[in-house]
This record gives structure tokens, sequence and C-alpha cells, in this order.
């Protein structure tokens, strides 16, 4: 009776799973596909109609045609990819920088107006791109940085959002670790850097992932801070899909996947140890 | 705390090998992206187009035009012989310089002395034939005018004869006239009446007896309403004397009375007046009566009598008018004859054509006596180059001519033939060079004399064309020589102009490229871009625009290296060599 309970819930579980995981599917099955095949499978929405898409899991004519196009007939998406990995690298640098002093002053120090300006972090946190964007353009107008790489480094870089994720694990770093190193003659950065850094390492990596999977799909920002195309990350390559472009639209989704799978994996287990490490009392 | 540091060391462990891999895994694939992001760039770059580019420059457009011709003589000479003389001998070629005077053919002398016998008898026939001509044309005269002459009298004759006849058919109408009009004079009056009618005159009588018996019935009715109306007054008299307060009824009553006993006789003589009236009456119907029966029977006699007269008259009418006819018809016929006889006769010309035949075998007979003194030498009547011959040794001369010279002393023309487009940019007085074909020696610069539409087209193919002509004087170059003719003209200064290699044309629309730098994902880059442009002028190399068409920053491709269409990228070659 257990085992068929528990048998049933793997099933509804697969099930969730499988529909989490159809979009992707979805992706990688039309970027086999050939024009004529997807023309067929989408025209009732792409043609401006109001008739269902029909699909198969497996394409009639197979054909490796969308990705020869994307991969040697346009370099334009390659400078996209590039644009966005200048961009996230940035980013992710400037918070290492940034951010990790910002959120280990929060965990390990105390200071006036301490929660106030944590207070602030947390609503700043909360607050939509949308809410800022008028006052961020007239700053980074201000600064001279729009239509740069600045313009989206500068607010990342300061975003509050690594700082909370790890602050949270620099706080449960535990006292007497610190307080016996502060009895051995250690500095306040040699506490930084070889006591907090590799115990809060959890943290900062889970940031570094989350902030990765953000950056690289950024969308908003840059639409709004970069005229030049020659700036665009890849979250802005071919913005008008249409029947002609869909099969490319595919391929192009499938690449832009790949390195947010790798960036999941390379620091998957961070994230678990940051959840179990929460779940376990000292 | 133990345990946890086992389970992360744990997890660190099981965990190790998946970081690795994905940390592998992420650097290939930005490798590969590095990889392929070389690769797309150099296959873009095979595919993109390479251009030249320039930009539109103010300038004149020359337009040359180059056509090869001939030189030919100024003026020709046709050199003509009497035709039907046996050539003995033509010492000279076609395309032989000769002086005046030289000799080019001799005449068979022979031949020359058998012509002028013949041409003389000849013109001793035709005089011949002229007399006898003149002397029918005399005789024909004469008859004419005598015919003419008879014809005359008869005409007078036949006038005088009609009029007498019609004069007296007139005469005769007039009498007739006169008779009637004096009948319907005294006819009023046999019809008016007059004489005694002794039955006219008891109906008369009768008619006055009926009048006198109507009068005395009339008498008699008005004596007794008289006596009626006095009775009437007594019995009224007496009857107030009686009783002198009568009333106006009694009185009434009285009167009736009186007047019943009257009314018989007054009724009576009514009687008498109506019945004496009635007679009358019919007395004096009949009497009407009697008179329109006689007027009748009067008028009927009359009339037959008018109407024979003027039957006679209307004859008469009718014979003057017969008479005239036939006059008229008579002076007609000897009319006509008298314009028959005095017509002209029918031309003839026949004596006129003898004469002329006679001038002309003397013209004839003079040439051949001519060239009989020359001994039949047919000399050069100009300096001069011959350019064909037309007679052959031992065949007669033919009507045309049989030398033609080329007169040097009037010099040399170049004539060509041009298209209709070449037509368009020369015309009279434009300064030409002419050069020699072969040796390409610059023979010098002249003017254009004409250039006038040429007669027939060589062939079919060729459409329009013209011909040109440079007037080259005494010094020009020689004779039949090959020669061409090259004229630069100049157009107005155009702000536009652009090379021929950058005009295209799609539908009838001129268009060039212009290069574009557009801000793309690539970078700046360059992208063509089409503009339609008016053709002002061209010519071979250069194309003039309509104002405002492009300005002189725009880059225009001249030379693309493959088919480039509306925003294509492009790269200038100049890039490309570097």
């Amino acid at each position: 009776m257990i085992k068929l309970g528990r048998k049933m819930i793997i099933v509804f579980l697969a099930l969730l799973a499988f529909i989490a995981c159809y979009p992707v599917l979805f992706l990688a099955v039309g970027s086999l596909m050939e024009k004529q095949e997807v023309r067929e499978a989408l025209g009732g929405i792409l043609s401006g109609g109001s008739e269902f898409v029909s699909w198969r899991f497996v394409p009639l004519y197979p054909t490796l045609a969308s990705w020869v196009e994307l991969m040697l007939d346009s370099p334009q998406f390659f400078v996209m990819f590039w644009n966005s990995v200048r961009l996230t690298a940035g980013v992710l640098l400037g918070q290492l920088v940034i951010a990790v002093p910002a959120a280990w002053g929060f965990a390990r120090y105390d200071f006036p107006l301490k929660r106030i300006l944590f207070m602030v972090y947390v609503i700043l946190m909360m607050m939509p791109f949308q809410v800022t964007m008028l006052s961020g353009y007239l700053v980074l107008s201000g600064l001279r940085l729009l239509d740069t790489y600045g313009s989206i480094w500068l607010p990342g870089i300061f975003s509050t959002f690594p700082v909370f994720i790890m602050y949270r694990f620099f706080r449960g770093i535990p006292g007497a670790v610190i307080e016996s190193a502060k009895l051995d003659g250690a500095g306040d950065l040699q506490i930084f850097f070889y006591l907090g850094l590799p115990l809060g390492s959890g943290g900062i990596v889970s940031a570094m992932v989350l902030g990765f999977l953000e950056y690289w799909n950024l969308i908003e920002q840059p639409l709004a801070y970069l005229k030049d195309p020659s700036l665009w990350p890849l979250s802005l390559y071919l913005p008008n899909i249409g029947l002609e472009e869909a099969g490319l639209a595919f391929c192009a989704s499938v690449t832009v996947l790949i390195p947010a799978l790798f960036a999941f994996f390379a620091g998957q287990d961070y994230l678990e140890q940051g959840i179990v490490a929460a779940a376990v009392k000292e | 705390m133990g345990r946890l540091e086992e389970f992360l060391k744990f997890l660190e462990r099981r965990n190790a090998t998946l970081r690795d891999k994905a940390l592998k895994g992420l650097c290939l694939f930005l490798c590969l992206m590095m990889g392929f992001t070389v690769l797309s760039r150099a296959a873009d770059s095979v595919t993109i187009a390479r251009v030249r580019v320039e930009q539109a420059s103010p300038q004149t457009l020359d337009r040359s035009i180059e056509v090869q011709g001939k030189v030919t003589a100024e003026r020709e000479v046709a050199l003509r012989v009497q035709a039907g003389i046996v050539v003995d001998s033509i010492p000279v070629l076609a395309g032989q310089q000769v002086e005046k005077g030289d000799l080019l053919m001799e005449l068979d002398v022979q031949d020359l002395d058998e012509l002028i016998c013949g041409a003389r008898l000849e013109i001793e026939k035709l005089e011949l034939n002229q007399r006898d001509v003149d002397s029918q044309k005399a005789a024909a005269d004469a008859q004419q005018k005598k015919a003419a002459k008879r014809a005359g009298e008869d005409y007078a004759k036949a006038k005088k004869q009609s009029g007498r006849t019609v004069a007296e058919a007139e005469k005769e109408l007039k009498q007739a006239k006169q008779k009637l009009a004096d009948f319907r004079k005294n006819k009023k009056k046999a019809a008016g009446g007059g004489g005694t009618d002794s039955v006219r005159s008891s109906l008369e009588e009768v008619v006055g007896e009926k009048e006198k018996a109507l009068e005395a019935a009339e008498e008699e009715q008005v004596r007794l309403t008289a006596e009626r109306e006095d009775a009437v007054k007594d019995a009224l008299t007496a009857a107030r004397q009686e009783n002198p307060e009568l009333t106006v009824q009694e009185e009434e009553t009285l009167r009736g009375e009186v007047e019943q006993n009257y009314k018989g006789a007054l009724d009576g003589a009514k009687k008498a007046v109506k019945q004496a009236e009635k007679e009358l009456e019919e007395a004096e119907d009949a009497l009407t009566d009697y008179d329109a029966q006689q007027q009748e029977d009067s008028q009927a006699s009359l009339k037959e009598q008018e109407e024979a007269l003027a039957a006679d008259v209307e004859l008469k009418e009718k014979a003057v008018k017969e008479a005239k006819s036939a006059g008229q018809d008579s002076e007609e016929a000897a009319r006509r004859a008298l314009e028959d006889a005095r017509a002209p006769q029918e031309g003839d010309s026949s004596g006129t054509i003898t004469e002329l035949e006679i001038e002309q075998k003397q013209a004839e007979l003079e040439k051949l006596e001519a060239l009989q003194k020359q001994e039949g030498r047919i000399c050069a009547p100009v300096n001069g180059v011959i350019t064909e011959i037309c007679a052959a040794v031992g065949d007669r001369t033919g009507d045309t001519a049989a030398f033609r010279l080329a007169d040097l002393q009037q010099g040399c023309r170049f004539t060509a033939t041009l298209t209709g487009e070449q037509s368009r940019y020369l015309a009279q007085g434009d300064p030409v060079t002419l050069t020699a074909d072969g040796s390409g020696k610059k023979l010098g610069e002249y003017t254009v004399d004409s250039v006038t539409a040429a007669v027939e087209a060589e062939t079919e193919d060729a459409g329009e064309q013209y011909e040109v002509t440079v007037r080259l004087g005494a010094d020009g170059p020689a004779l039949g020589s090959s020669v061409t003719m090259t004229c630069v003209k100049k157009t107005q200064k155009y702000q536009t102009t652009v090379p021929l290699t950058a005009l295209h044309q799609d539908n009838q629309r001129n268009f060039v490229w212009v290069v574009n730098e557009t801000a793309s994902v690539l970078g700046s880059t360059l992208t063509v871009q089409r503009v339609d442009v008016t053709v002002a002028e061209k010519n071979d190399s250069y194309a003039a625009l309509a104002e405002g068409s492009l300005t002189s920053e725009q880059q225009i491709v001249t030379y693309a290296d493959r088919t480039i269409e509306a925003g294509s990228r492009v790269r200038l070659e100049e890039e490309s060599g570097r």
C-alpha cells in the first residue's frame, strides 16, 4: 500500500516534471525541423490566424539546416552572445567585489542605522525594474553611461539581491569561530578572507549562480539603456519572430539555454548545501 | 557539528564530479562558440559583396563621335557621247587621273561616216513629208471657208421665211378676236328685252284688275269698320240719354251687342280682302314666270354663237404658235449648220512633229559631224580622276554617260554614315578632326558641311541613318581614301554626374545604389539603398542626373562583385585589399 502510494506520488511528480520540461523539449524538437514543417505547425498562430498549433515530438523531416544557418550564417548571433557573456561576467565580478563585503558587513558588524539600511536593501530588492527604470535612466544619463556596458554593470554590481543571499550565509557562520580567530590575533580582513569567504562560499556561489541566471536572461535593462544594436545581449536576438525565423529562434533558444544549464550544474551543490545548512540547526 | 561536516563532505565528494564536468562543459561550450564565431564571420565575409564607390561630381560630358567614311569628289562630271557609235578603243582605266584634253576614247570613224549619211537621208525624208502635210492643210482650209459661206446664206433665208409666216397667222388671229368682241357687244342688246308681246299684255291687265279688286275690298272693309264704330257711338249716346248713370259694364255690353251686328259683314270684308290679295299674288306670279321663260330662250342661241367665235379665236392662236415654232426650228437648224461650218478643224500636229524631228536629226547630224571633225576622239573635259567607265570597246555607245570623272579642281569632300543617335549630337558647323585610316595621320581640322537623312538604310536593322558631309577643298586627302572623322562635343556642365557603371535600370526606371552606414548588431556596417534617379544626358562613360537626384556626399556603387539588393551589406573594395 505504501509502495503503491509512493509510486503514485512519483508518477505525479514525473508528470509535473514533464510539464515543466516540455518547453525545453519543444525548443529542441523545433530546432531540428525544416522550415516547411515549422510553417505548417506554427502557421495558425504566427501568420496572424487564430488556429491551434499542431506539434510533433519527432520531426517528420529532421534537419540541421537551422543550426547551420545559426552557427555559420548569423554573425549577429555571436556578437550578441559575447555581449551577454561580457554583461554577465562584468556584473558577477562586480558583485564579488562589492556585494560580498557588503553582505559580510551586514552580517558580522553592528553600526548605526544598520536595521534601517538593511530594510532599505530589502525594499529595493522587492521593487520591480519598472519602478526604478526612470530614475535609473536619469542617473545613468547624468553619468553619461547610457548606451554603454556601464549602464548594465553599475546597477547590477550594486544590486541588493546577492547581498541578501550572502547575508543569510554569513550569518550562519558560528560566532565562536570568529571569536576564536580574534583571540588568535586575526584582524578583520584576515577573518574575512580566511574564514568568512571559505565558510560563506556556498552563499557566494549561490548568489553568483542566481545572478548568472538573472543577468544571462536580462531583457528590460538592455532594451531601455542600450540603443546601439552592437551592444545588445542575446536576450534581444530576434525580437520579432515570424514564420521565416521560427527555426532560427528555436536554435538560438537552445543555445542560450546551454550556458545556464552548465552554470546551474556547476553551482547546484552549493545551492543544496545552502538549503541543508539552513535546515540543520547548530 | 561533526555530522554536518560529514554530510557536507559527502555532498562535496558526490558533486565534485558533476561540478567539474559542468565547468569543463561550460569552458568547452565557450570555446566552441568562439570557433563558430570565427567561422560565421568567415562565411559572412565570403557572402558579403565587395563594391567600389564614387561620389557624384560636377562635370561636362564629352560626347565623342567617331565614324569612318570615304573621300569623294566635290563635283563629278559625266561625259556623254552620242549614242549608237561603235567604240574603237579606250586607252584609260577607271581610277586613272587625267588632265584636261587627254584622250579617253576613240570612236570608229567608218561607223561615224555611215551614221552621218543615214542622218542626212532621214532629214531629207522628213522635209519631203513636211511639204505634203502643208499642202493638205491648205486644201482643207479652203473647203471649210466655202461651206461656211453657204451655211450663212441658208440661215438668213430661213429667218426671213419664218417671220413672214408668223405675221400672217397673227393677222388672222386679230380678225377673229375682233369678231368675237363685236358679237359680245351686240349680245347684251339682244338679251335686254323690248318689242311687244300680247300674252304678256293680257297678264299685265289681269294683274291690274286684281290690284283694283284688292283696293275695293280694302275700302269696303274700312267703310264697314267706320260704320260699326259710328253705330257703337250712336248706341252709347242713346243709352246714356236714356240712362245717365250707365255703368261701364252696361256700356261694354251695349258695345258688344252693336259689334256683334257688324261682325258678319266685317268678316266677309276681311275674306274678300284676303281673296283679292291671293288673286293678285297669283297674277303677279304668272307674269313673272312668263318673263323668265322668255329670257331663257333668248340666252341659249347667243351662247352658241359666242362659243363658235371663241373657238375660232383659239384656232387662230394655235396657228400663230405653230407658225412661230416652225420658224424657230428652221432658224435653229440653219444656225447649227452655220456653226458646224465655221467650227475649227481637228488639230493636226503632224507638221509640227515633223519639223521637230527635222531639228532633232539636224542636231544629231551636227554632233556626228563634230565628232567626225575630231576624228572620233573623245577627250577629258576637266582635270580629274576617272571614277567610272560605262563604255566597252566594240560596243556601241549608250544613252548614259560614257565616263564619270571626279573634278579635282572643285576639291573633295568626306562623307560618312551616322546612326540616328550620333546624328543628334552633330550639326552643321561643328568642328571635326579627320584622320587617315591605316597610317593614323591627322589630316586636319574641318567643319561639318551638312547632316542629311540617308535615302536608304544599308540594312534593315540599321534604323535611321544620316549622311554627314565635310568639305575638304582642293588640298584634301586623296580621292577614294578611307578617313576617320572624330568630333568631340562637350555638353553643358552638370552638377551631378556618375559613371555609367553605377546606373541600373528596372522597369524603365533608372536607379543607383547608394552606400549608407547603418548601426546594426555587427556594429557600424555599410548597406546599400536604392535611389531612383532621372538621367538628363549620358555618353559612353558617364551619365548626368537631374538636379536633386543625389548629393555630392553620397557614395554611389560603381562596381559590385555580386548581385546586391536593397539592404544588402557590402564592403568597400579598398578595405578588402588590406
